[in-house]
């Protein structure tokens, strides 16, 4: 999956240091999540799946990041595209 | 003496004001405190993991569904809904942070340290945590694992640290003492007891 470029004007949990790059799905969290995105501006709850989205510092940092740190990211459904 | 905090001041006066208009009960305050203050804390926690460590069962459960296995243990509340429990193994340290604000597992280890929440911590873990890890006393072996969990949804985590050498002979109970907040956040290791001989 790819973390999308998603920078809204308003509230969003999509940390900056991840949005555009690729990871992979290590976890679903079971449910419905509310959606901050839209919650926030009292546009409802919208329920989205939650997964954990896991890259490695290298992805997500160059060549300055640590080869054996990996990121595991808590993302909303919205936040994300199939990445080839 | 000592200029009083200017924090503390404005928290003062917007508490002050709130009771004033009715908002708020300063004995629903005080009672929120102390309970966060002595019934709920990292003790939890420890015994949690101890439990984990003792019981192999309930570590199946509690890595399977951790918000029920700890609400085995009558642990539950908010900031406590969902969570995830993750081991440290030989070859893999986790360490968690909140890098969007300061979430936190409150009924498992009470309210975060003021350290959780600075930004000297939270971009660090992510963009540097080994060098951030070593600076806080915790040197991992490079070809060890580090697995950074970004609390970025509603999603709470707790470290399931590795049980020291040298505790084999030691209670679930005895067990919870060694256990420090610390080491569930993943910023240090659970020391062996004093005199242990690994």
């Amino acid at each position: 999956m790819r973390a999308r470029d998603h920078t809204p004007p308003g509230h969003t949990r999509l940390p900056g240091y991840a949005r555009g790059r690729v990871g992979r799905v290590v976890r679903v969290h079971p449910g419905a999540w509310v959606f901050p995105d839209t919650n926030a501006h009292d546009r409802g709850e919208d329920p989205q799946v939650a997964y954990a989205v896991g890259f490695s510092a290298r992805d997500l940092f160059g060549a300055s990041g640590d080869p054996a740190t990996r990121l595991h990211v808590d993302l909303f459904e919205p936040y994300l595209e199939a990445a080839p | 003496m000592s200029a009083p905090d200017p924090r503390a001041l404005r928290a003062e006066a917007l508490e002050s004001l709130l009771v004033e208009k009715g908002l708020v009960d300063p004995a629903a305050v005080d009672a929120v405190i102390r309970h966060y203050e002595e019934d709920v804390g990292p003790m939890n926690g420890a015994r949690v993991v101890a439990r984990a460590w003792t019981d192999p069962e309930y570590k199946t459960r509690l890595l399977d569904d951790a918000t029920a296995a700890i609400a085995e243990m009558s642990f539950a509340g908010p900031q406590g809904e969902h969570m995830v429990v993750v081991e440290n193994t030989p070859g893999v340290h986790n360490l968690v942070v909140c890098t969007l604000c300061s979430c936190y597992p409150w009924p498992v280890l009470g309210l975060p340290p003021a350290w959780y929440k600075s930004p000297a911590y939270r971009p660090r873990a992510v963009r540097e945590p080994r060098a951030l890890l070593a600076e806080m006393g915790l040197s991992l072996a490079e070809d060890v694992e580090l697995r950074v969990c970004d609390s970025s949804a509603e999603i709470r985590y707790l470290v399931l640290p590795d049980r020291p050498a040298g505790t084999q002979h030691l209670s679930a109970e005895e067990l919870a003492g060694l256990v420090t907040r610390d080491a569930m956040i993943g910023v240090a290791r659970v020391a062996p007891p004093e005199g242990a001989d690994g």
